[in-house]
């Protein structure tokens, strides 16, 4: 059985609508509104952006710019899903960059944080709608 | 239907899997293009394949090459799915043999539209693929049943003519009878082969199958 992926921190409570890092309209047309499809669908976008953002910044120590294309690209696959517009478009500039230079991997550190930002803020959101179907349920 | 998926991406293969079983299909699933391969290069393939463009392995535009030129490759529906997006790579895609091309992300009902697509061009093949068979079986057999015809007629004839010179003697030639006997079934035969319609088999040995003129033609069968 897979592990549990590792649960990012909860994100700024005060954060508003506008600031939430994925658009829940067109997410909705992407993935359907089922919460708990939605939620494992975010476990594995955990499991693998763990995974390929260490590729990348392997990559990167190596100088491996076609592995760093297509990590970025495959990232890019996965987020684009969830209508993540900040971390699409952090994952496309790994996809497009030209040399892999130390200056650079800022982005990598970049899509780091807004990956966790991302998917905290994922959870939270099914959590509130876990938590409204339950209360619709004992109403 | 079994639908082929070769993608590497976890979310989006889920996505793709939870979709397909969903809409009332199978999925098939590879995470590289070499296990997509392996699968596409077999007769008994899903006919409907949706291919990643860049994964480890074969990618997705290659895989749409190599499939063309399989034996049953023009039997195939394939879609090339890409986080790519420019108008380059849609014409690319497509003239590395896919049918249709759908860009990451995207929306389930737009997939659905796509694949719909797909099952009605496969549909079609199929209706296509069986209205020739009939075509040629039935032509096969009328003229088959034709040319026997002819020689058949003599030979009943002259089996006839034997026998009956062999009554002015002694007792009838068991072996003309026989002979007369297995010349009527051939002409039963011919004549259920002139009526045939459709295209239908029957298990013959060693899982071969054969035309089955008696359900094949408007006419039940004789023993």
């Amino acid at each position: 059985m897979d592990e549990e992926p590792e649960r990012p921190e909860r994100i700024d409570p005060f954060l508003t609508e506008s600031d939430l890092p994925f658009d829940k309209e067109a997410m909705a047309v992407q993935l359907g509104k089922d919460p708990g499809f939605i939620r494992e669908l975010v476990d594995l976008l955990c499991q693998d952006t763990a995974d390929m953002l260490d590729q990348i910044e392997e990559a990167f120590r190596e100088g491996d710019i076609e592995r760093v294309h297509r990590a970025g690209h495959r990232l890019k696959g996965s987020v684009s899903h969830f209508a993540a517009t900040r971390a699409t478009d952090l994952a496309w500039q790994l996809e497009v960059l030209q040399v892999c230079e130390a200056g650079e991997s800022s982005t990598v550190s970049d899509l780091r944080e807004e990956m966790k930002t991302l998917t905290s803020s994922l959870y939270r959101f099914l959590d509130e709608r876990d938590a409204e179907a339950q209360q619709e349920g004992s109403l | 239907m079994k639908i082929l998926i070769a993608e590497d991406d976890a979310v989006s293969r889920k996505l793709l899997e939870s979709n397909l079983h969903r809409w009332g299909h199978e999925a098939v699933s590879c995470k590289d293009g070499d296990q997509a391969w392996a699968y596409l290069e077999q007769p008994d393939t899903p006919r409907l394949a949706i291919l990643d463009w860049m994964m480890p392995g074969i990618e997705g535009p290659e895989l749409c090459r190599r499939a063309r030129e399989l034996r049953h490759g023009s039997l195939l529906y394939l879609i090339l799915l890409t986080a790519k997006g420019d108008e380059a790579d849609l014409v690319q895609g497509l003239q590395a043999g896919a049918d249709d091309y759908v860009t990451k992300p995207f929306s389930r009902e737009e997939m659905r539209a796509r694949m719909g697509v797909g099952l009605r061009f496969l549909e079609l093949q199929e209706r296509l693929i069986e209205a020739e068979r009939n075509r040629v079986v039935v032509q096969a057999a009328g003229a088959a049943a034709h040319e026997i015809n002819q020689p058949l007629t003599v030979l009943m004839g002259t089996a006839q003519l034997l026998q009956m010179r062999a009554e002015k003697g002694a007792e009838p030639n068991p072996a003309i009878t026989e002979m007369y006997n297995a010349a009527e079934r051939i002409r039963e035969i011919v004549q259920q082969m002139g009526k045939v319609r459709t295209y239908a088999t029957r298990p013959y040995i060693e899982g071969i199958d054969i035309v089955d003129f008696g359900v094949g033609s408007d006419e039940p069968e004789t023993e």
